[in-house]
């Protein structure tokens, strides 16, 4: 294993933060720690990077353990939530200040930040100053201070939190093709789940400090292990232990009878209530499809599962 | 630390002439037996200006960003080079500003140094009240034009000094 946490736990004041958190990550693999606010996804990543001290645990990065070290031994690097990008440094003395403490000679350092902006398709911008650019160009200038000292890990702080929706689906390429290009292992928290579906391999569901599901995006949608993970990804119909997703519900001419007693244009889709053995569902179809009036009759058929 | 902050802080809500009283009494005997020096005036004048320009500095420091100063970390920097290149140059304004206020003021000033001031060692505010009070208004005014002089060019220095070095704090 490239990556091992083993039993990691951190107490504020007492009450545990994260508890017995243990996964692991492969080489060249992007994990996605997904959960709401306060869950303690912040937590986990801040005590990889090293920027607070664990009550317990181990982290081990290519067979060495790291919990011990200080943030600038670690060979990990961090892309915070805010970039915490140098104001009073350019672009290019942004990307190569890593380098200062890897001997690299001057004139050297900026070669490897030129090649690195060309690289973020950042090339002209080397002498702007960081307040200039645009929170997407940014968070590239972030990427490449961190990725140009070589880290063996890449934390990634809700990389996506504050930028508009046209921008992230760009980032997340980015990100992707900066993974293939530089071949690393990626660690991103979120509570967006659009942005971990899109990226991560496996995705990690946190809630209350601690692990609900380790899996990969389709296996949390489709097989969520408990309550809270079926409810946080997606919406779903809960009845006694079963449950079916509002798109799961099919029509069919020889399914049983249920009423349309609401419904809403949601864009692409629609979203209806029905009254189904005298329980509310919901259900949910393409908005190109048949579309049903309130009070009409419809056949459908429920393939409610186990939780 | 509440206490510590507001026995700090004494030195700008006393009086000027009681601060400077208080000197007299509390430097007139051994060990420190200083009335009558020079040290003495610099000593009260950088002691009453310390808090305002701590405060200046702290404010300016507090605007840094945690994640800025995790991030220099988090690339290999240690706490001494964190100092040198982020916490410093981040704080050039609030050095400018405090260091131009202190100096503008001491320069002006004359009630918390009435008292310790030595006739042999005058400073320029003192040969201006005693030439205003013998009615040598000519003189007067060239020292004042003098002293306008010097605060105006010390600003403009410092200004320049620390623009140079933090040219991209905006």
């Amino acid at each position: 294993m490239f990556l091992e946490i083993k039993n990691l736990t951190k107490r504020y004041n007492r009450i545990e933060a994260i508890k017995n958190i243990s996964f692991t990550a492969e080489e060249k693999e992007i994990i996605c720690i997904l959960g709401p606010s306060g869950c303690g996804k912040t937590t986990i990543l801040q005590s990889i990077g090293g920027f607070i001290k664990i009550d317990g645990g181990e982290i081990i990065l290519d067979g060495e353990h790291v919990e011990n070290l200080e943030p600038e031994e670690r060979n990990i690097a961090t892309v915070f939530q805010s970039y915490g990008l140098f104001p009073h440094k350019s672009v290019l003395e942004n990307i190569t200040y890593g380098l200062k403490f890897r001997g690299y000679r001057k004139k050297d350092a900026l070669m490897e930040g030129m090649k690195m902006l060309e690289v973020l398709n950042l090339k002209g911008y080397e002498n702007k100053k960081v307040t200039e650019l645009s929170g997407g160009e940014q968070q590239r200038v972030a990427l490449g201070r961190a990725l140009i000292v070589k880290p063996k890990l890449l934390l990634l702080d809700e990389p996506f939190s504050n930028l508009d929706t046209k921008l992230r689906v760009t980032m997340r390429k980015e990100l992707l093709r900066i993974r293939d290009h530089f071949n690393i292992t990626m660690l991103f928290v979120t509570h967006d789940q659009e942005d971990a579906f899109s990226i991560a391999d496996r995705i990690i569901v946190m809630n209350k400090g601690k692990i609900e599901q380790i899996d990969t995006a389709r296996n949390i949608y489709l097989n969520p292990k408990t309550e809270f993970v079926l409810n946080f990804v997606g919406s779903a119909n809960v009845d006694r232990g079963y449950f079916i997703r509002p798109e799961a519900i099919k029509l069919s001419p020889e399914g049983e009878e249920a009423t349309v007693v609401g419904k809403t244009f949601k864009g692409f889709f629609i979203e209806y209530t029905i009254e189904y053995n005298k329980n509310i569902y919901k259900m949910i179809r393409l908005s190109s499809e048949e579309e049903f009036e309130i009070g009409s009759k419809i056949k459908i058929e429920m393939g409610m599962r186990k939780i | 630390m509440k206490v510590v902050d507001f026995i700090s802080n004494m030195p700008y809500i006393v009086p000027g002439t009681f601060f400077g009283l208080g000197y007299v009494f509390a430097f007139n005997d051994y060990p420190l037996k200083l009335t009558g020096t020079a040290a003495i005036v610099l000593l009260n004048l950088i002691f009453r200006q310390l808090p305002m320009s701590l405060r200046t500095i702290q404010n300016s420091m507090t605007q840094i960003e945690g994640a800025t100063l995790n991030s220099a970390k988090d690339l290999g920097a240690h706490n001494l080079y964190i100092l040198k290149d982020m916490i410093f140059p981040m704080s050039y304004s609030g050095l400018f500003l405090s260091f131009t206020n202190a100096f503008i003021s001491s320069m002006t000033t004359i009630g918390s140094i009435i008292f310790l001031v030595y006739p042999s060692r005058k400073v320029a505010t003192f040969v201006l009240f005693d030439l205003v009070s013998s009615g040598k208004y000519k003189v007067a005014s060239v020292l004042s034009c003098i002293i306008i002089i010097v605060c105006l060019s010390v600003s403009l220095i410092s200004r320049r000094i620390f623009n140079r070095s933090s040219k991209y704090v905006s």
